[in-house]
Order: structure tokens, then sequence, then C-alpha cells
């Protein structure tokens, strides 16, 4: 049996007339790396906000760590490690006297992983708030969200706007969290070389729709491009199955998939072609093609 | 270990892995015995998913390059060397077989193919 930790059934959220989440199913297998990616405004926020019951739905539902987010969202908050997108810390507080304040609202809280976590991210603990930079107090923030020693950690664009030195720390507490058996990461970015890296699932989401659900290999594999060099004119109308797009542009052509396949190539090389050429896709061109518009039908 | 990750790479992180480590091996850096980091420092210090250094090891495993010792780490086997300089033989193999085959679609002819292969040979020698 799979061991689900985040499960969501048709999931909805509405603001006015404005479907900010539409029908989204959802599983989140324990022990991955789960990265929810998706354009500024596309609905990860709200969803998030939903799971961890921060915010009502309209319709659906949803367990997480087997919680239901209307009802338990206390039960679901002490087990769960949360990086929000933006951080609203008592700014007159030292990291010492906000650590202590945080740490009273979990039973599981760990003073000496607490330590550890400052101590390795550089954190003077004397230091208040409003002294910090952007990237400290995003630290900071990761800092309160793993020292209760959560089974899930849920990160909300936590490197938007920070150094690369700053999103190596965060990428190497994502490495060093999914090491410790059962533990679960859900990663809601849109920087693309960072969730490279470290997913193995990927679900897309464009306009609160799920537009791609996956593992991160299965779209590398599957989702190509090929640019096509034709020897004379192009034919006029050739009907090119299975593609989503075809850009026509002279006598090349580039041909996009969603479900590539050497069936697909082979009968690419039988139209008068000079050269068909498969062009792979990196995450952020993947993306860009399934958020896209279709051309062909 | 020094190893050079692409993440934007179409070739999956866990063959990068395997390739490089076999490269590794053939080039002599490591030999028969040799401990391999575990997966837990090579998964840090490459900022990688562990579940993907898990299976790179295990695919090397698979072709007996190297073996596990249970309790004890990942140790390059006898032989892996033999195996990675074939396996090394067989990557050039394919790369020059792709730049033929481009340099055949770009109108080159086979002498002109074989005057640049040639001219590249006699610059490394000098």
């Amino acid at each position: 049996m799979m061991d689900t930790v985040i499960q969501t059934k048709g999931l909805t959220r509405r603001f006015g007339k404005v479907q900010a989440v539409d029908r989204l199913d959802l599983e989140v297998p324990r022990g991955s790396v789960f990265g929810f990616i998706g354009r500024n405004g596309a609905g990860k926020t709200t969803t998030v906000r939903m799971l961890l019951g921060l915010l009502p739905m309209s319709a659906g539902s949803a367990t997480v760590l087997g919680h239901d987010p209307r009802k338990q969202s206390f039960d679901i908050k002490k087990r769960v490690g949360y990086v929000p997108e933006t951080h609203h810390f008592y700014q007159w507080m030292t990291i010492a006297e906000l650590t202590r304040f945080t740490s009273s609202f979990y039973p599981t809280w760990r003073h000496d992983k607490c330590a550890e976590l400052l101590k390795n991210f550089e954190l003077d603990p004397a230091k208040k708030i409003k002294e910090l930079s952007k990237g400290m107090v995003a630290k900071v923030a990761l800092t309160l969200a793993l020292a209760h020693d959560p089974e899930l950690l849920v990160l909300d664009e936590p490197t938007g706007g920070l150094d690369v030195m700053v999103r190596r720390e965060f990428l190497e507490s994502i490495v060093r969290m999914i090491q410790e058996e059962g533990k679960t990461v859900f990663l809601s970015s849109h920087v693309l070389v960072d969730m490279e890296r470290v997913a193995d699932e990927i679900a897309i989401i464009e306009e609160g729709r799920l537009v791609k659900r996956s593992t991160l290999e299965e779209l590398k594999d599957k989702v190509k491009k090929v640019k096509l060099t034709f020897a004379g004119d192009p034919p006029g109308d050739v009907q090119i199955e299975g593609a989503r797009n075809v850009d026509r542009d002279g006598r090349q052509w580039v041909v996009t998939y969603e479900e590539f396949s050497e069936d697909k190539l082979n009968a690419l090389r039988k139209l008068p072609v000079s050269d068909a050429q498969v062009i792979d896709l990196d995450l952020e061109d993947i993306f860009v093609v399934l958020v896209g518009k279709r051309s062909e039908p | 270990m020094y190893l050079q990750i692409n993440p934007s790479s179409s070739v999956p992180i866990f063959i990068q892995i395997t390739n490089q480590i076999k490269y590794s091996i053939a080039m002599g850096a490591y030999r028969a015995e040799d401990k391999l980091p575990s997966v837990r420092e090579l998964a840090l210090q490459l900022r990688v998913n562990p579940n993907t250094v898990v299976k790179a090891y295990r695919e090397l495993e698979r072709e007996s390059v190297v073996y596990t010792q249970r309790g004890l780490g990942v140790f390059v086997s006898e032989g892996a060397r033999g195996i990675s300089k074939k396996e090394r033989k067989r990557i050039i193999d394919q790369q020059l077989g792709a730049a033929i085959e481009e340099a055949l679609h770009s109108d080159l002819s086979p002498t002109e193919i074989r005057k640049i292969v040639e001219s590249k040979l006699d610059a490394k020698r000098k």
C-alpha cells in the first residue's frame, strides 16, 4: 500500500466569481520531495493555506497526515513545518526570544536541534528580527519550521528573491530532511532549477487546475521537441499526429510533443525532410510547453 | 569524490552520477576496494534527492562496478576498471558516431570527415 501524506479530492476555493483553486486532486506519497509548480497567481499559496487549515475550502475535501484541515487544523500545525512566502515576525524580538516564544506552541520542540540549526545557518540568537537581512529572516523561518521535528515540511516559495547562498542552504536542509525515514517535503516554487535537483514528483497547476502530475524523470522523457528541416518547400496541409504545437518557419518546423515516442519520430522522418533532430528540454522548457497554448488539435 | 551535476540536462541525474563515477574509476582515481561516499554524503554534496543517489548506486551494483557491504558502505569491485573502460569506449563510440552522422547530414564527404579527424589527432600528437 502506498502511504499518502497529503490527499485532496475536488479541492476548490472561490474568491467571489474567481476559481482560485478548481477541483484539485492531489496525492503526495510519504518520503517524496513533491514539487508543486505554477505561475504567480496559479493557486499554489491558496492550496497550501487550505491544506493547513488557514483558509476555508469552498468545496471538496483534503486530508493532511490523516487529519481534516477543516476540523483538525491544530493537529496538522503541530506535525507540519511550514515556511510561508512572507514572514510576519515581531520585529522587536530577538531570535532567541522568537524561538522560545514559538517553542511553546509545539510539544515536540527540540531545543538542541534549534540551537544546531541556528549555528549552521550562522544566525546570532541575540540579534533582533528588525536587524536581519531578507535571507537571514528566511533562515529563521526555516529554523522555526524544522526545530519541532515535523513529519512534513511545507515550503511556499521559500527562496523567492533570495541569493544563491541562501537557496543552497535551503536545498541542503531539504536533502537532510528527506534522508530521515518517512519524512516528506512539499515544495511550492517557481524556481525550477532548484526543483530539478531535488524533486521526485511534480505537479503543475495553472489557473487553479492541475495540468500535469508525473515524476520528474517521466516528464523529461516524454515532453520533447523535434526540429525538422525540409529538403524542399514543406507540404501545405500536413497533419502531425499527436503533436501539441507546430511552429512553422519556412523550411524549418519545430514540433512539440507532450507524449513523445520513437514511433512519432519515425512518422516525422517519413515526411520529405532532410533532418529531424530531437531536442531535450529542461524543466523550465517543459513547464512553458505544458502551461502554454496548444496550436494543434 | 568530485562530481559535477547539471540538473537542467535531459540526462537523468542518476545516470550523470553513474557515468562520472565510472569515469573516475576508468581514470584510476578510484581503485578496487576503495570506499565510495555514503548516500547521505553524496546527496548533500550534490544537493540532490538521496533517492537519486540510491538509484545510481543500485545501477552501479547491477553492472558489477561496485558492491555493497551491509553496514559498511559501497565499495569499488575487482574488475570495475575493466568494465568502466569498456563503458568509456562505448560512450566515445556513440559520441563519435553522432558527430559523424551530423557531418554526413551537413553534406561533408567521408574524405573531408577523415581529414578533420586526422588533423585533430595530429594536433594532439604534437
